[in-house]
């Protein structure tokens, strides 16, 4: 079955859209790579996903199913300069948000979250860290800490929004031994990135986007010279521009 | 203890300063707790605008149902509310930005109020006293309502912490979680507007934001830590009522300024003296760290030029390489004689045993640290700290071991000279 099934998706800001018409089908067990250039819709896409714009045309099913049924089962990382880092928040508490996907609504954190949260601290090595404000971080290490918010969650599907900006090589290599395993354990992780470096040995499979879907399949076959092109050199064709004129 | 008693006993056996006091330390409490939230949201601005948009709803049900606690609660929530809907309506529907949008609205609601009351020449509202606050004036009925309004908050902070704590953080992960961030926000909103009603008695209109903001600012700058945050903002905002108000009692000074003035200062303490953030405590950390820097760079230097023959050849190299004066240097090693690390010989100084060891710490220490910032991306660490070759003294001992190992035990620096061992 798969994970993710996105028909026909338009979502527009401001009446301008910004994705147009994608079709997807994700199947479990993989790492996914969303390619393109700043602007293409990216970001876009990822959070039309999770549910989180409205959307013009389309269908977005979950496990086959609304997102609403399977909040639960999908963690987010956003984009790092999204957060106010000055937040009163330590490392320790930010992870314990990611249990609050498991806790009733008026429920509080219970000795098996708080053993969870040390557990995923560790395992991305920030446990020594889990007093520190957030600020007082390393970017490599607030990204860590947010992978671990992720992780704490032990959901099913992985949306991460540019993990590799701003982190030195070690946090790198870490980062993508985990999105590994994580992928070896049956999950499935979305991942937005745009450095082409890398994108081979990163991703099994790559959606390549530029407003519209440029194309999806395995690495191997999309990450060519042409499809490449496409996605980033190509300016708008014409019909593009002239229907940017009518909507 | 006559003193004491005269100036903070006296006052507590009028039975109306027992209830201004009640009022003051509950809207300390309420305004303290929520505003933490207004301010960590960057809502201050609305919050202001709902301090002068309940005017409309206050006059209201005094029309319909005279002076009545129950109604001028329902009241001046029902307009709290309906002017942050309206608000939120102008911004979905134009382009109109937020601020904007609120700057519009809350006058209007506001202008509205003060032309019902000046139509209302049957009614009488002191709107002076909704203005500026009166708190001796406090009915009992009005502490019975600040009360339940205290423990309301109280409660939803309490029981929905992660829900607050999750959307202002992070509303998208709020979001995609399935938490509401608009059900928040309205409840949020609900709980302003009541705790400005609260407020209004004792504070008034104009400076009720105050309550809602300094406590809030001033706990902040305190601790990083949003629970303390929250307790010792309820703590300010309670001091500034009781300190405020036992002014106002002895000077004869409007209640709602005096209370506010006193937050006001606490805040400038904090700003000023905090251990962390504090602008003059920044300042003496300075200048100490620098003395610290400086009394190892002078230890450092005496054992590299500790073949110098005399005094005077010692300290003009010291100084030299230092950039500073002889004076200075001169200063520097005389605290070091005191400190045993250094000693008098004939006609120069030298390090003494203890003073020796000091030294090779700190050489080993500079020179793994130097290996360090060479073997990593030198960018990364300019960026952590644009100082980056002073961390070196402030690494423990601990730390060195570890950066020791980290690196394999080199035996020499980028620059070829030998790391001394342990
Ligand atoms: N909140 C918004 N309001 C209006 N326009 C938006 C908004 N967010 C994105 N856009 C526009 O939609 C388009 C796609 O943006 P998106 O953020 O999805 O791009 P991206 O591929 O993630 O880019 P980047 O690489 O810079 O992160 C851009 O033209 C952008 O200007
Ligand atoms: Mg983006």
């Amino acid at each position: 079955m798969n994970v993710i099934t996105v028909k026909n998706l338009t979502i527009s800001y401001h009446k301008k859209p910004a994705i147009k018409g994608v079709n997807l089908n994700i199947a479990p067990g993989s790492v996914i790579g969303i390619i393109g250039p700043n602007g293409a819709g990216k970001s876009t896409l990822l959070k039309g996903m999770l549910g989180l714009l409205p959307f013009d045309t389309g269908e977005i099913k979950i496990f086959g199913d609304d997102i609403n049924k399977s909040r639960k089962r999908i963690s987010y990382i956003p984009q790092r300069e999204q957060f106010d880092w000055d937040f009163p928040i330590n490392v320790e508490d930010v992870v314990m948000m990611g249990r609050f996907a498991h806790l009733p609504i008026v429920g509080f954190p219970k000795a098996g979250d708080k053993k969870i949260v040390n557990q995923v601290l560790q395992k991305v090595e920030m446990d020594k860290y889990s007093k520190r404000q957030i600020r007082q971080l390393s970017g490599g290490q607030q990204q860590r800490v947010f992978l671990a918010r992720a992780l704490a969650q032990e959901s099913d599907i992985y949306f991460l929004d540019e993990p590799f900006v701003g982190v030195d090589a070690k946090t790198e290599r870490a980062i993508f031994g985990l999105m590994q395993e994580l992928k070896n354990n049956g999950k499935t992780l979305l991942v937005v990135h745009h450095d082409l470096s890398m994108v081979k040995d990163y991703f099994d499979k790559l959606i390549l986007i530029n407003q519209t879907l440029i194309a999806y399949g395995d690495s191997e076959d999309v990450f060519t010279p042409e499809l490449i092109n496409k996605t980033y050199g190509g300016r708008l064709t014409m019909l593009q521009k002239t229907e940017e004129l009518v909507s | 203890m006559d003193i004491l008693s005269k100036y903070l006993l006296e006052p507590v056996q009028y039975e109306f300063i027992q209830r201004a006091l009640i009022a003051s330390v509950t809207i300390g409490i309420s305004c303290g707790l929520i505003g933490t939230y207004i301010m960590l949201r960057r809502m201050s601005l609305i919050g202001d605008a709902l301090a002068h948009a309940v005017l409309p709803g206050v006059v209201v049900s005094f029309m319909v149902a005279g002076k009545s606690e129950a109604a001028l609660f329902i009241g001046a929530v029902v307009s709290g509310i309906l002017t942050v809907l309206l608000i939120g309506f102008v911004n979905r529907n134009s382009k109109i930005k937020e601020d904007t949008s609120i700057g519009i609205i809350f006058t209007g609601a506001f202008a509205l109020g003060i032309l019902l009351v000046s139509q209302l020449k049957q009614v009488h509202i002191d709107l002076s006293s909704y203005l500026f606050g009166d708190v001796l004036g406090v009915s009992t009925g009005d502490i019975t309502l600040s009360m339940i309004i205290m423990f309301v908050i109280i409660l939803c902070i309490v029981l929905f912490y992660k829900q607050l704590l999750l959307t202002s953080f992070d509303p998208t992960m709020a979001m995609t979680i399935g938490i509401s961030t608009t059900l928040v926000h309205y409840m949020l909103m609900t709980l302003l507007s009541m705790s400005i009603v609260a407020g209004l008695q004792s504070v008034g209109v104009i400076l009720i934001i105050a309550m809602l903001i300094t406590p809030p600012a001033t706990a902040y700058l305190l601790s990083s830590n949003l629970k303390k945050i929250l307790l010792l903002s309820a703590m300010f905002g309670t001091i500034s009522a009781i300190t405020g108000l036992y002014l106002s009692y002895h000077f004869n000074f409007a209640s709602g300024a005096s209370i506010v003035l006193v937050a006001v200062v606490l805040f400038m303490l904090a700003f000023l003296f905090s251990p962390k953030e504090g602008v003059v405590t920044k300042l003496f950390r300075r200048r100490s760290a620098s003395k610290f820097v400086l009394i190892e760079d002078v230890i450092k230097l005496s054992y590299r030029f500790k073949d110098e023959p005399g005094k005077t050849e010692l300290v003009d190299k010291i100084a030299n390489e230092l950039g500073i004066s002889n004076s200075r240097v001169e200063g520097v090693i005389k605290t070091l004689l005191g400190k045993d690390l250094m000693r008098r010989t004939n006609g120069s100084y030298v390090l003494t045993d203890e003073g020796i060891k000091y030294a090779l710490r700190l050489v080993r220490t500079h020179r793994l640290w130097e290996t360090y910032i060479t073997n990593k991306n030198v960018v990364d660490i300019e960026h952590i700290h644009p100082e980056a070759e002073k961390l070196e003294h402030v690494l423990t001992e601990d730390m060195v071991d570890e950066l020791d190992e980290e690196l394999g035990f080199p035996e020499k620096d980028p620059h070829g000279s030998e790391i001394p061992r342990k």
